[in-house]
């Protein structure tokens, strides 16, 4: 996807400038989505401060440049997480097709969203309050959504032998006995535990210093499940019950 | 509901609403003599505030968000909560703008990433398969 695109920018504008541009339509269609699930949860000023957060990881500003694979599943990546919350909150087919288009059209931006979709799933299925969606058509339209969205994309998958899948296993450094497979691992979490120190840092003021132990920081307006699905989106994993 | 509030040189709060008219008495503070300083500890204070962040649409984050008196030294902030809307659009629109000029102006080349999505968009590849470290016959695209 991220090549059309940059073929399209190529052809209509042919200037460097267009591919930074498209680059940022991406970062702020994610950050629209992102704004969009926010709003109802923490409000309109919290919603934008949860913007500011998120746009200290470089991913969003300076690493955006290169537009790539990983830049152009933003906007999708957030769109399904916006869409998922809504769909299970309001249980509007509107949404569970969002959240399909969102995740069939993430496959065509690059591979990884086998990482978003398999944690939405098994939310899906495992969560007490997201299980009772399982009875409304809503989660099965998203399935059939996704599914149609990505048909062309595996058929040519199958009928070219997962070339693309072979080829990342060639290009990938191979890993050699224990110490690389615990280096690599750590490696890669360090340095994503240092990416986050901007954010952190813009986040800082809302936790210090610490105002009265008595004023909670969020309204009641968030519930148990909201919390949940947070979590799962911002971690991958819901938070213990 | 957005509103704000303006903090004069005294205690007292002006609300300045930024949504739809409605009668200044509902915005009449239930204890009008309730320190600055105390914050929103006391419960009726807190229900006064409440009736303001009770839709949920526009639920607030921050109860001090409500109380913390805008100073007129911080008019940004003033400006935030009063126009939302204008706010997100001016930080999407700025956050575009920069990150789009700056690369334009400093990179002496396109990244690499770019370069490869240029061949590889310019030949119709559905996928690259070339690789150094890959046998001969996968250096090749598929079209």
């Amino acid at each position: 996807m991220p090549w059309w695109l940059v073929e399209i920018a190529n052809l209509t504008i042919g200037h460097d400038s267009a591919y930074y541009l498209l680059a940022q339509v991406a970062v702020v269609a994610g950050f629209a989505a992102v704004f969009a699930f926010a709003r109802p949860l923490i409000g309109v000023l919290g919603a934008l401060v949860a913007l500011l957060i998120v746009d200290g990881l470089h991913y969003f500003n300076y690493t955006a440049a290169k537009f790539n694979h990983d830049v152009v599943q933003l906007p999708f990546w957030a769109l399904a997480g916006y869409a998922f919350h809504r769909a299970l909150r309001g249980g509007e087919i509107r949404h569970w097709l969002v959240l399909g288009l969102a995740v069939g059209l993430s496959l065509w931006a690059k591979y990884f969203v086998a990482v978003l979709a398999l944690p939405l799933g098994l939310f899906v299925l495992f969560d007490r309050d997201a299980r009772k969606s399982l009875a409304t058509p809503g989660p099965y339209i998203a399935l059939g959504a996704a599914l149609v969205v990505m048909a062309p994309h595996l058929v040519w998958l199958i009928n070219n032998d997962f070339l693309p899948f072979a080829y990342a296993e060639h290009r990938a450094l191979p890993s050699r006995g224990l110490i690389d497979h615990l280096w690599h691992p750590l490696q890669f979490a360090v340095s994503q535990l240092f990416f986050l120190i901007p954010p952190l840092l813009i986040a800082l003021p809302l936790y210090w210093p610490r105002r009265a132990n008595d004023e909670p920081l969020m309204t009641k307006m968030v519930d148990d499940h909201d919390r949940r699905i947070v979590t799962l989106l911002a971690f991958g994993r819901p938070p213990p019950y | 509901m957005q509103i704000a509030m303006k903090n004069g040189a005294d205690a007292n709060h002006e609300v300045v609403l930024a949504g739809p008219r409605v009668s200044p008495d509902r915005f009449a503070r239930p204890d009008d003599n309730v320190p600055e300083a105390a914050g929103p500890r006391n419960l009726e204070v807190l229900l006064w505030y409440r009736q303001f962040v009770s839709s949920p649409q526009e639920p607030c984050l921050f109860w001090n968000q409500l109380s913390m008196p805008v100073s007129r030294s911080m008019p940004i902030l003033a400006w935030l909560t009063e126009r939302p809307a204008q706010a997100f659009a001016a930080f999407l629109g700025l956050h575009a703008a920069v990150w789009t000029a700056l690369p334009t102006l400093l990179y002496p080349n396109l990244p690499l990433d770019l370069i490869e999505a240029l061949i590889y968009g310019a030949s119709g590849s559905l996928a690259m398969t070339s690789c150094r470290r890959c046998p001969g016959g996968w250096s090749r695209s598929q079209t």
